[in-house]
């Protein structure tokens, strides 16, 4: 049962997918490499989605800034 | 700091970035030289003072003697034995030196030891190209390309680790497609940032509890989510750092090697190391795990080889006991794993089997951490703290 149920998400997530979109809206990966996109990163609207990661990336840069620490492997 | 600094962004990657995308084939290789340069005499005199600045000079010598380098060349032999001495130097004199005057105060200490910066990098890199054009992997490039190379700032304060032949057709390549770069970099940048500043940065307010001192009087509770947010920390940061990197050098329209791919969640060991700081991981793999399998007078059992590998894994991420002991705890569960599936044969495709062997090896992956986070005394402490209270 505990398999089917796995199954069943793994299905309806499609995990490798969902990784792929993440990766796309972070600028790790190119729009050609996403099996399948989603309609609305094909659309014309595609930059309002890049303008509010942008967005959503800068007014947490700014939240959080001003308690940063040094990079760990720097001193590696 | 350096990347999260706004002269990092303001006197470097946008000068240097904008500045290479304009110039003809011939110059551009030295627009980086020269604002690799100033980066690192800039970052390096910030961080080690005067001496640490003038480790540029390390650069221009090994310039100037790769020009030597060629198939089966001593000088290839005399230059990866020179990368190793200027690591080993400026790394771990202070480390093995007090190994062997453990019994006493150590009279060659080194007083005023400063790491140069991005030095456990560069010389690999440095011996990345001796070894190759040893054995005729890659071709030579001009002054210009190989100083580009070691001297292409994105990447040279903490990788990802290059190799000369990815780089080499990317630097002689016109970088097109302006403003898919410039959006893409600025994504990845922007990505980094947010990870280190929300993420990495946050999870201190909890990591910082990792000393004897708050390990003696913690609950167990508190031990395992200080350890958890540990693991946490140090992916979100360094992970972070790579973004940026990356990012960064998408700027010039050069694509670097990744260095990260999902770790977490990996259903083995090998199979996390193969997602894990994949630049180094494939590094070791070539240069140490593959030579040390091959040598041909005496051919080490394959266990062996990746105990040291992993042993060298561990003393490269820092001159400590407690790094030596985290890279023989990976060489051991990799070893392990080996064994393993010998033992059992292919793993299950059972979707229960699946997550319980994904959770499985993110739990030994998170007590390794103990031995990475803290020295060996304050490791012992928290296992004896979590298992007997």
């Amino acid at each position: 049962m505990l398999n089917a149920l796995l199954e069943e998400v793994d299905t309806r997530m499609n995990f490798t997918r969902f990784c792929q979109i993440v990766e796309y809206l972070a600028g790790a990966r190119d729009l050609n490499a996403v099996d399948d996109p989603p309609r609305i990163l094909t659309s014309s609207y595609e930059w309002v989605v890049r303008c509010c990661v942008w967005v959503v990336a800068l007014v947490l840069i700014y939240a959080f800034s001003g308690q940063t620490s040094k990079f760990i492997y720097i001193d590696f | 700091m350096i990347f999260n600094t706004f002269v990092y962004y303001l006197m470097f990657l946008f000068p240097a970035a904008v500045a290479y995308r304009l110039l003809n084939k011939d110059l551009r290789p030295w627009s980086i030289v020269l604002f690799g340069s100033g980066f690192f005499v800039y970052f390096a005199y910030h961080m080690a003072g005067l001496a640490g600045a003038l480790c540029l000079a390390l650069f221009l010598w090994e310039s100037i003697i790769s020009r030597f380098y060629k198939l089966d060349s001593w000088w290839c032999v005399l230059g990866m034995v020179q990368s190793v001495l200027i690591l080993g130097v400026f790394k771990y004199w202070n480390f093995f030196t007090g190994l062997v005057f453990w019994h006493a105060d150590n009279p060659v200490h080194w007083s005023g030891a400063f790491l140069p910066l991005g030095i456990s990098f560069f010389t690999f890199e440095f011996y990345h190209y001796a070894w190759d054009r040893k054995y005729n992997r890659t071709e030579s490039g001009t002054l210009s390309e190989y100083l580009a190379f070691i001297l292409f700032f994105p990447t040279m304060v903490a990788g990802p680790i290059k190799r000369y032949q990815d780089f080499l057709p990317k630097l002689r390549a016109t970088p097109k497609d302006w403003s898919n770069d410039w959006e893409r970099g600025i994504s990845r940048i922007l990505t980094g940032l947010v990870k280190k500043f929300a993420v990495a940065d946050l999870l201190i307010a909890l990591t910082y509890h990792l000393n004897a001192a708050d390990i003696g009087v913690a609950a167990r509770p508190a031990l395992i989510l200080w350890l958890v947010a540990y693991s946490i920390k140090i992916y979100a940061d360094f992970s972070a750092y790579s973004d940026i990197a990356i990012g960064s050098a998408r700027l010039f329209g050069i694509v670097v090697p990744e260095n990260f791919d999902w770790p977490y969640g990996r259903q083995n060991i090998q199979k996390f190391w193969a997602c894990w700081h994949m630049s180094l991981t494939r590094w070791l793999t070539d240069y140490v795990f593959i030579p040390v399998a091959r040598l041909p007078k005496f051919r080490p059992p394959l266990y062996l080889a990746i105990v040291i590998t992993m042993l060298i894994s561990g003393l490269w991420h820092g001159a400590g006991l407690n790094f030596l002991a985290w890279g023989l705890y990976h060489g051991l569960l990799l070893m392990i794993h080996q064994q393993w599936r010998r033992w059992k044969g292919p793993p299950s495709e059972a979707p229960a089997a699946v997550f319980a062997s994904r959770v499985a090896t993110y739990l030994f992956v998170l007590a390794g951490y103990s031995l990475f986070a803290m020295n060996l005394q304050c490791s012992m402490l928290f296992w004896r703290r979590l298992i007997l209270g």
